[in-house]
């Protein structure tokens, strides 16, 4: 898959320069996720190596690297949605408002609701487009029918969806295309007002004109969350990032603005993958 | 030596036969068992069926009491086994999906699913229609609960143990609770599933006849009340069969025709219900 044999002698220079990169952004404002390292296990399976990295407030970060390189295991991390699984597990510790979110005690459902997550394909709940979107609010806030018709059409008009669908709330989600759905599962997510949004590679089962909606999108909501991307696509990552995070093998090699790591990387294997020489 | 596709081509076409074959097997049986029932049953195939009692030998009448006793039974089996049955299956598939617990519960109600119901209506004579001392349609009723239990338990487990983990993982994601995300999700994405596993086992129910003879017994009149004896479609044709009565012959095969027509589109109900389900995720 990855180039085994020159991989291993790199990973020493790469280890050096994750100070210098991780430090990098922390200059401009402070950070709204921390993580430092942070391992992860899949039973015995070691998947993420010593990860450390900041993820800045109201900005877009984009995680990239080739297949089975940790990028969902990382974000699956900062909102422990890995623990629905027996047998995963992280350690290490990842930092938001004060409190590490990997500790036992730290309440899921509260952490949930600061960090939302939309998935790599489109999941609607089968039920209308307007309980979707309300379900959660219902759960986290006592509002009263107004109030959570308001709050249900502003998470659709953030996710730019309210004028598509404002006419046809009480129909079935699962009549929505698959970009609408998608959509729609932003909505959702957005509609518990979190801080962070996770997105594993949420354009990944849509057509070019529907992935151009998102990310379109995404630059909208940046104005109002922190924005953590997996994605497969390079062009998607320079069209829409700020920061860039490069992993390899379970290992951030490499993290710092966007352009910076497109078109002067500091490591081999950064270098290697944005020009497209593997991965 | 023959070419590997000929080869090949010979076993397709051998399996396909074969599987054909049993195909038409079991569909002549039913075939058969459907006609010879309408055949034989379709002098009492009337209006009358609906609307007059169980006669006494040598007159005529119909299966009314019957048809209402095994309503009345069948419904108490779904109030009590549905959702006990619906609960212990959400138990197993989201809170014990690989435990050792749930391996266990899983194999005892593998056993209850085949235990002879002789035995199930033998064990609510003992404990209950003894205790109060007569027969009850209510003891009728548990019976075919307990008959109708596992097949439940077991359907709702594996229908929602078939839910994409996508799905449960994005409600999750919104910081909503367990319970939550299985009432609200779960059950609505599983709801085809769970419905088709409570109209097989109503299917399943609805001939028995052994539990019935512990507890419901019959009853050759009208009675509204599960507190007595309860007439039933099962034993009526148990009784009447057994009977050296032309007439009761007839009531007999109708009832036994009308039973396999009910639990023939029970079970295309389900299917569809179940395709449909299928289509909407
Ligand atoms: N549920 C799991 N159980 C065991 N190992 C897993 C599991 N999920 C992922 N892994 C392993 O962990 C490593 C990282 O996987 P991960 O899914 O995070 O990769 P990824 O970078 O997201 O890849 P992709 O781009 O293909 O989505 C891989 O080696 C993978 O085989
Ligand atoms: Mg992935």
């Amino acid at each position: 898959m990855n180039e085994g044999s020159p991989g291993a002698p790199r990973a020493q220079p790469a280890d050096e320069l994750r100070k210098p990169a991780a430090a990098e952004p922390a200059t401009a404002s402070a950070p709204r996720l921390s993580a430092r390292g942070v391992n992860f296990y899949y039973g015995k399976h070691l998947a993420l190596d010593n990860v450390s990295l900041d993820f800045e407030d109201r900005k877009i970060s984009a995680i990239i690297g080739p297949s089975g390189c940790g990028k969902s295991t990382l974000l699956r991390i900062f909102n422990r949605i890995y623990s629905l699984y027996p047998g995963q597990r992280a350690t290490g510790s990842v930092v938001l408002d004060g409190e590490d979110i990997l500790a036992r005690e730290t309440p899921v459902n509260e952490l949930r609701a600061k960090v939302g997550m939309v998935l790599q394909t489109p999941t609607p709940f089968p039920m209308s487009i307007q309980d979707n979107v309300a379900l959660a609010i219902r759960y986290h806030e006592k509002l009263s029918r107004v109030d959570l018709d308001e709050r249900v059409e502003n998470a659709l008009r953030q996710a730019a969806l309210w004028d598509e669908v404002k006419d046809v709330l009480k129909k079935s989600a699962l009549s929505l295309s698959g970009g609408q759905q998608q959509r729609l599962c932003i909505a959702r997510a957005v509609a518990v007002e979190p801080q962070i949004l996770l997105m594993d590679e949420p354009t990944a089962a849509l057509d070019p004109i529907a992935t151009l909606k998102i990310e379109d999108l995404l630059s909208d909501l940046e104005q109002r969350y922190t924005i953590i991307i997996v994605t497969h696509n390079l062009q998607q990552a320079a069209r829409v990032s700020d920061l860039t995070a490069f992993m390899l093998m379970g290992r951030l090699i490499e993290f710092g603005p966007t352009e910076r790591i497109f078109t002067d990387p500091v490591s081999k294997e950064t270098n290697a993958y944005v020009t497209g020489r593997f991965g | 030596m023959l070419g590997l596709r000929t080869r090949r081509q010979i076993a397709n076409r051998a399996m396909v036969g074969l599987s054909m074959l049993a195909t038409a097997v079991g569909l002549f049986w039913l075939g058969w068992i459907m006609l010879t029932t309408l055949r034989y049953g379709l002098g009492a195939l009337s209006t009358r069926l609906f609307t007059q009692m169980t006669p006494p030998p040598g007159s005529e009448g119909g299966l009314l009491n019957a048809f209402y006793g095994s309503f009345v039974m069948v419904l108490i089996a779904i109030v009590l086994g549905t959702p006990i049955g619906v609960l212990a299956g959400t138990f197993l598939a989201e809170y014990h999906r690989q435990t050792r617990t749930g391996a266990v519960i899983r194999f005892v109600n593998d056993i209850l699913l085949s235990a002879p119901s002789i035995v199930i209506g033998l064990f609510v004579y003992e404990l209950l229609i003894r205790r109060i001392g007569h027969f009850s349609g209510w003891g009728g009723g548990i019976a075919l609960a307990i008959i109708m239990l596992p097949v439940i338990v077991r359907t709702t487990d594996e229908m929602l143990q078939l839910l994409p983990a996508n799905l449960r993982e994005a409600a999750f994601a919104l910081g909503i609770p367990r319970w939550k995300v299985v009432s609200a999700v779960l059950y609505r994405a599983a709801s085809a599933g769970i419905l088709t596993g409570v109209l097989l086992a109503v299917a399943r129910i609805s001939g028995e006849t052994a539990p019935l003879l512990f507890t419901a017994l019959n009853n050759q009149y009208w009675s509204s009340s599960p507190n007595g004896p309860l007439a039933n479609v099962p034993v009526v044709i148990f009784q009447f069969a057994m009977s050296p009565y032309d007439s009761w012959h007839e009531l007999a095969w109708a009832g036994a025709f009308i039973v396999t027509m009910f639990v023939l589109a029970l079970a295309v109900t389900s299917r569809a219900l179940l395709a449909k389900g299928k289509r909407g995720q």
